[in-house]
């Protein structure tokens, strides 16, 4: 990207005077550069969280919920604020679950947290690990979080990154304990963690 | 090449059967082979089908958690079935996520990605299936490329179980025409052996065999029919002829037997006639010589009319027989030069003493003849004289002899310039003392054209005669040509 700016630069070199135009044309360049720099970081944590409430939606293809839950909505859960809830609500706009329509929610206290499908755990998180999981033991709820090491601490599914790319951890035995049911297929493609 | 009627019907029948046996099992085969074909790569298609299906299903987390090394791995199991050469997920957007290559086998570039593809058709070794992956939303692709494997081996199996087949159905059709038309040709080749029997021996009696109530059945019993009739009418045939047979043997007996009595009784009453002829002939000589002075005028005349009559008779006797003493000779035959015994005739009959007239004699080429010799010289010479006879009146007298060949036969004739003969008295000609002329005129007992009928019958010949009055006549008689 910086070559083609380079090559454009040089085009521009030609058409302006030498002298003043130079120091503009580096100071341009260098604040191109900047602004290069300082959007990567927010372009590449969009994308992230992007690919990440995606995963989260395609989850549920691969995810039994054994109790049905007695009203229409399908809930999924964010424990304080994260980028990924305006990604959330641009897919609830247009997809459903089972048939039942995407509500998400935003859980800022340990009070707060009530029944849902699906709980999104941030990297900074609000509230402690261990009172949320105490919280949800047993009430059918899938945790997904993304901090290295949380998987093995009790959440369901974990977001990783390995060599640049998005895989997830998934702990069995948590989804199992919470009462739900991974397919096969999706367990296949998890990093399996005890 | 031998034409096709001229082929026996048992080899015929043999050939159309067996052809027949041998195009309909060639169809058959054939259909076979091109239906187990079909069936072949219907069944290799739609289970690459099923693979490409499973590979699809397996491939949707894959593609929706965009893990390429899980696809990979999972399209590398196709391993296991070496005749998936190359494959390929494709996902929504037309790019490759992922791809296997069998080992050894080069990267195949599949068409036009992302788009509804259908399973290639024709009769190629390999062949593409793809399958749709949708899962909810349309996911992506899977393409795989195939090879039907085994494919020759297979055909040339297929053809080996045809050829096989079509070989034992040629043998079997072959045994059963061979032992099926024995029921045809056999009895026909029976009615054709006893045809050709009964126009060889002439038997009637013979019949052909019956069986059956077909077409051949019904002809072998018209046959016998037929060969009933023509026995039937054969034997009534047989019979009149034989009792027609006995009655002219008997006739021709009878005949005979009063022909016999007729000569004896003439020949015994022309001797028993000679001697009282005789002694009237010498009386009246005595008559005449002893007593000549004696008689006057008157008398000398009638002794002179006795005598003349009495010696007459005499003559007339001696010709009857020669005539019955003819019929009772018989033939002694052998070739005969006709124009050496012509001439002695006529040298005699000119050195005649009491010769009146000088007749010319003409004569023609006289062909060699086998005949008696005796006799002959009796025809001839009865003919001769009898034309000198008739012409002596004449002022100058010519007998004219010849012949001609005609056919089988040659035709001898004597003519004459003389008198001639009126042809409605034709008939009476050749009868014994059948006479046209008064003694007045021509002497002449009526016996010699009797006996020249009575000698060219013997030999086997005819005889006949033109005439008119006052020209002259023709006498012919004929001979057969053939000498010995």
């Amino acid at each position: 990207m910086s070559e083609v700016r380079g090559w454009i630069h040089k085009r521009a070199e030609r058409k302006f005077h030498f002298g003043k135009k130079v120091q503009i044309a580096v100071s341009l360049f260098l604040l191109l550069l900047l602004s290069c720099s300082f959007a990567t970081p927010a372009q590449e944590e969009d994308e992230e969280y992007n690919l990440k409430a995606a995963f989260i939606y395609k989850f549920t293809n691969y995810i039994e919920w054994g109790a049905p839950s007695s009203d229409h909505e399908f809930v999924i859960g964010i424990v304080g604020s994260s980028p990924i809830s305006k990604q959330l609500i641009e897919i609830a706009k247009t997809k459903t679950v089972k048939n039942k329509k995407i509500v998400i929610r935003q859980f800022n206290k340990l009070e707060d947290i009530g029944p849902c499908q699906i709980l999104f755990i941030p990297q900074k998180t609000p509230i402690r690990l261990d009172d949320i999981l105490a919280k949800t033991a047993g009430k059918g709820t899938l945790i997904i979080s993304e901090k290295a090491g949380y998987a093995k601490k009790g959440t369901g599914i974990n977001f990783i990154e390995v060599d640049n790319n998005l895989k997830f951890e998934a702990n069995a035995k948590g989804i199992s304990a919470a009462g739900l049911k991974a397919s096969s297929q999706l367990l296949k493609l998890a990093i399996i963690v005890d | 090449m031998a034409e096709v009627k001229d082929i026996s019907i048992r080899k015929r029948l043999i050939m159309i059967q067996v052809a027949t046996a041998f195009i309909a099992v060639l169809i058959c085969c054939t259909i076979y082979v091109f239906n187990n074909i079909k069936l072949f790569k219907d069944t290799s298609v739609s289970s690459k089908n099923s693979i490409a299906e499973i590979v699809g299903i397996n491939a949707a987390p894959t593609i929706q958690f965009l893990d390429n090394d899980a696809a990979k791995e999972m399209l590398q199991k196709l391993k296991s079935n070496p005749s998936i050469l190359n494959a390929t997920i494709i996902d929504k957007d037309g790019k490759e996520f992922a791809r296997y290559d069998k080992q050894g086998e080069k990267e195949f570039l599949f068409p036009a990605t992302g788009k509804e593809m259908q399973t290639q058709k024709g009769l190629g070794k390999t062949f593409l299936v793809s399958y749709r992956i949708v899962d909810k939303d349309f996911l992506g692709t899977v393409i795989l490329r195939a090879e039907l494997t085994g494919y020759t081996d297979i055909i040339l199996s297929y053809v080996k179980i045809a050829l096989l087949i079509l070989l034992a159905s040629l043998v079997v059709a072959l045994i059963i025409s061979t032992l099926f038309q024995r029921t045809i040709t056999d009895r026909l080749l029976s009615l054709v052996n006893t045809t050709k029997e009964v126009a060889r021996t002439g038997n009637y009696s013979s019949r052909a065999p019956i069986s059956g109530n077909d077409e051949i059945g019904v002809l072998s019993v018209a046959f016998n029919d037929m060969l009933d009739q023509i026995e039937h009418t054969k034997k009534d045939l047989d019979e009149t002829n034989a009792e027609l047979e006995d009655r002219v043997s008997k006739r021709t007996e009878q005949l005979e037997l009063a022909n016999k009595e007729l000569e004896a009784f003439s020949y015994s009453v022309s001797h028993d006639l000679r001697a009282p002829v005789r002694a009237i002939n010498g009386f009246a000589q005595i008559l005449m010589e002893d007593y000549g002075s004696k008689l006057d005028a008157e008398a000398t005349r009638i002794t002179g009319t006795i005598l003349k009559n009495a010696k007459k008779m005499g003559q007339l006797i001696d010709d009857l027989l020669a005539f019955s003493h003819l019929g009772r000779q018989d033939l002694a035959k052998r070739n005969v030069s006709m124009k050496e015994m012509v001439v002695g005739i006529c040298e005699d009959l000119n050195n005649e003493p009491r010769r009146t007239s000088t007749t010319e004699f003409k004569i023609g080429e006289l062909p060699l003849a086998y005949c008696d010799p005796v006799t002959l010289r009796q025809v001839w010479t009865n003919l001769i004289s009898n034309a000198v006879k008739y012409s002596k009146l004449k002022e100058k007298p010519v007998v004219e002899i010849g012949a001609e060949t005609k056919g089988d036969e040659i035709i001898y004739y004597v003519k004459d310039n003389g008198d001639g003969f009126d042809m409605k008295y034709v008939n009476k000609l050749f009868g014994v003392f059948q006479r046209l002329h008064t003694d007045g005129k021509f002497e002449g007992t009526g016996v010699g054209l009797a006996i020249v009928h009575r000698v060219i019958s013997k030999h086997g010949g005819r005889v006949w005669a033109e005439g008119k009055v006052g020209e002259g006549a023709t006498f012919y008689f004929s001979l057969n040509r053939h000498l010995n």
